[in-house]
């Protein structure tokens, strides 16, 4: 049954256009379109502001925001039926962008150069400084390049070329992203890493791929042998999951990781950490460290310096201790207390000197090469030794 | 109040119109080439036809030719013709070229005379089936769209624009493919102003008028009519006697429930704010200038769920999505016209009356007139008695048919009426009897 000016009984009519404004001042999503047969490409008698809003009507399933983007090609169909004045986008219709961009005629990207030169856009390049200084991105601003479809999708599919790995520009932050591996990473270890390929390899059509409009990447491909998930930043910092499981994240400028809560990380394997710079670790806690091997740390060009001021350091092994240094400094402000199960041994071709205070012992004091020098009692009398033999005594 | 019989404008009605042989007409073939020859001596049967419902005039010439010339001027359908009509008297002819858009029916009468068809219209109308229009106005008024399809896409001269007449609200409004005439038919339909709630867009012979139908209804009757037969003097003198007469539609109820002509609401969704309304209309509220007469043709007897005919806003309900919320574009106000619309063309269907007169060739359609209509029954009574108080009323011209068949010319007219003259009455005072109906 039609029903004049009923919606849903009135008849359905539906349309193909092209949207030429998306900056919904209601900020709904909604899309100044130009319809095919409803419409003609005269900007006079249909200027792009007199067209009406077509809302968008979203899928179940999906509750982002986006929006189509100028020059795509939309339909939908009219809430009103044959007043044809509310027209509702359902989706977009991806084809071939045959013809370059002409901004006098209707049924094409006719933003103005202010709006396009706030536009997003990829960058037109990438510097990988390696000095720790970060990436340096070179933006385009020729906004004659900036409308759709843009030089490089002439002749190209309005869908991106990551979902079947053809015409890929090569500035593409996934281009760049390969050729601008970190290679060599030297370690504590004594051995070097490579950061790995990129697996990218994609099939048509088994990439489910989003790129936007400034060249941030996200990727979900499930092309077999190189099933990867990948989501990539416009300036090249990236997070990307292997075929074997494997996760390669590369932050091209500065990373911060805030956890606000605990943090739990199980290594099961290798640990290897690179830091060109310094590296400053804060605990405002205790911190233990549990090492089941050998340690080792060598600081090739700078002093270990260790301090507890308000606490005792204890250096316990269970074996030997063993300090070694071009010269040892001991010094406590009080006393100094030495303790051995049996003997203390000072091995000293020099000598051992005392240079202030007396030597007390409660047994033997023995030496394996004698001892010589004076040694004064607490009750003023001196005996002067040579090869551990007493010649002489004085009071 | 009823009108009393025999009333004549005499300022308006000029002697000369009585008779129906009384008539100068000529008609004028122009070809392709510009050739121009006079058929109104071959001219059997002719016909010229305006009214408020269509945007362009039309009319039929049928030819007795025994001249040949549908074979000496090449008459295929795409040529002009002249028509000039007026009474000896008046000297105020209708004088237009209409487009010839086909012959047809052609036959041969003997073996000298053959008879065909000439069918014609304005030339807007075949200029409005070559092209659609696809533009888009924004802020705009109706009767500025109306202008601009008229001056500027079908480049009406300005001598033909009888009447624009100016509309509130500025609309955003795209012309979705519509032929030119047709997209200013649906403009009239959201047309309104102060007082003002249902907008005609339809050509006469005085030119295209845009206008109101309240602006319509405003204008002094032209003259008034009997529909009875003049018993004390001469007939064939008698202007105001028709010369023949038809109601063709009277009052119903399941019609007038169908067309929203007592009552109908109006559902509004706001897409941007979320937000539903409801508009009613019901046909006891129509203000008075938008009434040709004083009493609506419905009593306020209430049915068994205690309604009037008047209370059944259900009746007809329009569902529209709007974004007036949207206070970057022009609101839609589908509120302000389209359950009025609705209601005044349901309305206008309450009394539908053919009468033929004596050709007049200064009747539009548009124009109102008073109709005295008497009450079917042996007529010895005094004159009041005598009428009908309910249909002698004022009504409103709706079509006009200027017709010539032979040496006769007359002028046929439709007659449209929204209301009755005199008071229905009820509800009922029996109020008992009623309702054991209702419940029956």
């Amino acid at each position: 049954m039609i029903e004049k000016n009923y919606a849903g009984l009135d008849n359905f009519v539906w349309w193909i256009g092209v949207v030429e404004d998306r900056q919904d001042p209601m900020h709904l999503g909604r899309c100044r379109v130009r319809f095919f047969g409803f419409n003609n490409e005269s900007l006079t008698e249909n200027p792009t502001q007199n067209l009406p809003w077509a809302h968008p009507a979203h899928s179940l399933n999906d509750q982002t925001f986006s929006t189509p983007k100028e020059s795509d090609v939309v339909f939908g169909f009219f809430a009103d039926g044959q007043s044809r004045q509310f027209p509702i986008m359902l989706g977009v219709i991806p084809g071939y962008y045959t013809n370059a961009n002409n901004p006098k005629s209707g049924y094409n990207d006719v933003r103005n150069d202010a709006t396009v030169s706030n536009a997003p856009r990829p960058p037109a390049s990438r510097k990988y400084n390696t000095d720790g200084t970060g990436i340096v991105i070179t933006e385009n601003t020729d906004v004659s390049t900036l409308r759709y479809p843009r030089p490089n999708q002439v002749s190209n599919t309005s869908i991106t070329g990551l979902a079947s790995n053809l015409n890929v520009p090569a500035n593409d932050v996934v281009i760049d992203k390969a050729v601008n591996r970190d290679l060599k990473v030297p370690t504590a270890a004594g051995i070097t890493w490579d950061e790995p390929y990129t697996p990218f390899n994609p099939n048509y059509p088994y990439n489910q791929v989003k790129e936007t409009e400034s060249g941030h990447v996200f990727e979900m491909d499930d092309t077999f042998g190189h099933e990867r998930i990948s989501m990539i930043h416009r300036s090249g910092t990236f997070m990307e999951m292997h075929p074997d499981g494997s996760k390669v994240q590369k932050v091209t400028n500065a990373n911060y990781e805030i956890v606000m809560g605990s943090d739990y990380v199980h290594i099961m394997g290798l640990s290897n950490k690179t830091v060109n710079g310094d590296l400053n670790v804060l605990i405002g806690g205790q911190c233990n460290v549990q090492i089941s091997g050998n340690t080792t740390i060598t600081v090739a060009n700078g002093d270990i310096n260790m301090t507890a001021p308000q606490g005792n350091v204890t250096i316990a092994a269970g074996q030997t201790l063993t300090l070694h240094g071009n010269e040892i400094d001991i010094s406590a402000i009080t006393s100094i207390n030495k303790s051995a199960g049996s003997t203390v041994g000072v091995n000293a071709p020099g000598g051992m000197h005392m240079i202030n205070g007396d030597i007390t012992t409660g047994n033997n004091l023995s030496s394996d090469n004698g001892f010589s020098g004076t040694l004064t009692s607490v009750t003023g009398a001196q005996y002067h030794f040579v090869n551990g033999i007493c010649v002489n005594k004085s009071t | 109040m009823p009108i009393p019989p025999n009333t004549t404008n005499s300022n308006v009605i000029p002697k000369g119109l009585s008779q129906s042989t009384d008539y100068k007409f000529q008609c004028q073939i122009i070809t392709g080439n510009g050739t121009l020859t006079d058929i109104s001596d071959l001219v059997l049967h002719f016909n010229l036809y305006e009214s408020i419902f269509s945007p362009c005039m039309t009319g039929t010439i049928i030819v007795s030719d025994s001249l040949d010339i549908i074979t000496n001027l090449t008459l295929h359908g795409n040529e002009w013709v002249y028509i000039s009509l007026d009474k000896p008297s008046l000297n105020r002819p209708i004088k237009k070229y209409f487009r010839i858009y086909k012959v047809s029916n052609r036959g041969a009468e003997s073996q000298s005379i053959q008879k065909y068809i000439i069918s014609f219209c304005s030339e807007e109308l075949i200029l409005s089936s070559q092209f659609y229009v696809r533009k888009t106005y924004k802020g705009l008024s109706i009767d500025s769209m109306v202008s601009d399809i008229l001056l500027n896409l079908l480049k009406v001269p300005t001598s033909k624009i009888n009447n624009i007449r100016s509309t509130s609200g500025s609309y955003d409004l795209m012309i979705p493919r519509m032929r030119p005439l047709e997209a200013i038919v649906w403009l009239a339909s959201r047309g309104y102003n102060t007082n003002e709630n249902t907008f005609f867009f339809y050509e006469s012979a005085d030119g295209f008028n845009f206008t109101s139908y309240e602006n319509m209804i405003s204008q002094t009757p032209y003259t008034t009519f009997s529909w009875r037969p003049n018993v004390v003097g001469d007939p064939s003198q008698d202007i105001q006697s028709l010369r023949y007469a038809k109601n063709d539609v009277d009052f119903d109820i399941l019609r007038g429930n169908r067309y929203g002509q007592f009552a109908s609401s109006l559902l509004t969704f706001d897409l941007v704010n979320r937000t539903k309304k409801v508009y009613t209309s019901s046909g006891v509220n129509t203000p008075a200038k938008s009434l040709l007469n004083s009493n609506l043709p419905a009593n306020l007897t209430t049915n068994r769920l205690n309604m009037t005919l008047f209370d059944a806003t259900d009746s007809v309900v329009k569902f529209v999505p709007i974004t007036d919320s949207d206070s970057t574009t022009n609101k839609f106000v589908p509120q302000n016209w389209m359950l009025q619309n609705q209601l005044k063309l349901a309305q206008l269907q309450t009394l539908k009356t053919t009468v033929v007169i004596a050709s007049d060739f200064q009747i539009r359609a548009g124009m109102t007139l008073n109709l005295i209509r008497p009450k079917m029954q042996p007529q010895n009574k005094s004159d009041s008695e005598y009428l009908d108080t309910f249909r002698t009323a004022k009504y409103l011209v709706s079509a006009v048919n200027h017709g010539i068949i032979g040496d006769i010319s007359s002028t046929t007219l439709e007659l449209l009426s929204d209301s009755f003259a005199d008071k229905i009455p009820g509800p009922a005072s029996n109020a008992g009897a009623l309702q054991q109906v209702k419940q029956s």
